[in-house]
């Protein structure tokens, strides 16, 4: 059984300036997507212990992240490299977890929005570039409403990341 | 053998002595340009580089320096060690940014490829991707205001690309708290009852130290290097 996308994948902050027992998500919008990691995520090991939620709600637990090679072409990944972003594929060992519900699915995300306002924020809605100013906790609210009112993952994933 | 008496000196013929007189005259005169030409001549240098060469950054605008100082010219020494350190202080802001990761790119772009289907997400959309990108490199700290200084998120700026304005050279942080938030606010407008900010102002307060660095280097070398081309030719 493997998952379909676009997925969610839930995972600790890490890195240098990461706050620790701040849990965050990510988007993966096709298989590949989710097969490719990046050297920062791996030194840190952003994916060790992620917890997948695909677009029918099924989980699964990343147990293990194997580096497989490259992603090519060469030049790309020699320039990506030297901004610490050098793109690899990885095997990701899953392991399954219980189905969870939609409203469960939101329930998380939403909690992980309110607590990390540094990733949805934007400065310049909030400085009033185009329009008074708005409100950084109306933003968020804002933006969990949004994802409250999607009736499927497909749709919360198209909320958040297809503007 | 004769005996001169004492205390009575006598004439003695000195055939030599005109010539002898000539000789300490003309020693004389050489002596004289000599001196006359080690003070025209400056002191010791390491030299002016040429126009080019005084282009490269740290080396060109130092070695004007050197020379400036050892000609006595501080005033020059002055400006052009300002330029080797403008310079530095460049190159260690690039080194620190290419150290944070520099630009921010999406490896998906392989995957994309790899599938060929189209893909709806916006890769390089500012708040959900490349905000949090800079929050976990450092580049913006919890609840610090960045602020697209050159290349507005709108405007003119909403023509431009995504994965050009939203990389962090286009970003400048603003200062944490309230008054980051207040400053950032008072860039494009009038923010909880407090003026835009003018020309002078938006300069000072909304570009980065590494642009304002820049521009001083852009405008410093060439009017070094022209200063020290017209001393040259006088």
């Amino acid at each position: 059984m493997t998952p379909s996308f676009p997925a969610i994948g839930f995972c600790q902050d890490v890195g240098r300036y990461a706050t620790p027992g701040l849990e965050k998500f990510v988007e993966f919008s096709s298989s590949e997507d989710f097969a490719i990691c990046n050297g920062w995520e791996l030194k840190y090991g952003a994916r060790n212990g992620m917890v997948l939620v695909d677009s029918e709600l099924r989980s699964w637990r990343v147990v293990s992240v194997t580096r497989l090679g490259i992603v090519p072409p060469l030049w790309s990944f020699l320039l990506r490299f030297l901004v610490q972003q050098a793109p690899y594929w990885v095997d990701q060992e899953l392991e399954p977890l219980e189905p969870i519900t939609l409203d469960q699915l939101k329930d998380r995300m939403a909690a992980s929005i309110l607590s990390n306002p540094d990733d949805w924020r934007d400065d310049e809605a909030i400085a009033g570039e185009d329009g008074p100013p708005q409100d950084e906790q109306e933003m968020l609210d804002a933006r969990v409403a949004g994802v409250r009112a999607a009736d499927s993952v497909e749709g919360i994933w198209e909320f958040l990341y297809c503007r | 053998m004769a005996r001169m008496p004492q205390g009575q000196p006598r004439p003695v013929p000195d055939p030599e002595g005109d010539r002898y007189d000539e000789m300490l005259r003309q020693e004389r005169l050489r002596r004289a340009r000599v001196d006359a030409a080690e003070a025209r001549s400056p002191p010791p240098s390491v030299g002016h580089p040429e126009l080019l060469e005084s282009l490269i950054p740290v080396w060109g605008s130092g070695r004007e320096a050197v020379a400036d100082f050892q000609e006595g010219d501080y005033a020059g020494a002055a400006l052009n060690g300002a330029l080797a350190a403008s310079d530095l202080f460049l190159a260690g802001s690039i080194v620190k940014g290419v150290a944070k990761g520099g630009f921010y790119t999406v490896g998906k772009i392989a995957a994309k490829k790899a599938t060929k289907k189209p893909t709806k997400t916006t890769p390089y959309n500012w708040d959900a991707k490349v905000r949090p990108w800079m929050g976990k490199q450092g580049y913006l700290a919890k609840g610090q205001a960045g602020h697209h200084w050159a290349i507005p998120q709108n405007g003119w700026g909403k023509g431009v690309p995504e994965r050009i304005k939203n990389q962090p050279w286009n970003i400048k942080p603003m200062p944490e708290g309230p008054a980051g938030a207040e400053m950032h606010g008072r860039m494009t407008g009038r923010y909880k009852g407090k003026p835009k900010f003018n020309a002078l102002e938006q300069y000072i307060y909304g570009t980065p130290a590494w642009s304002k660095t820049a521009t001083g280097a852009a405008v410093g070398h060439p009017a070094a290097a022209a200063k020290a081309e017209s001393e040259k030719r006088r």
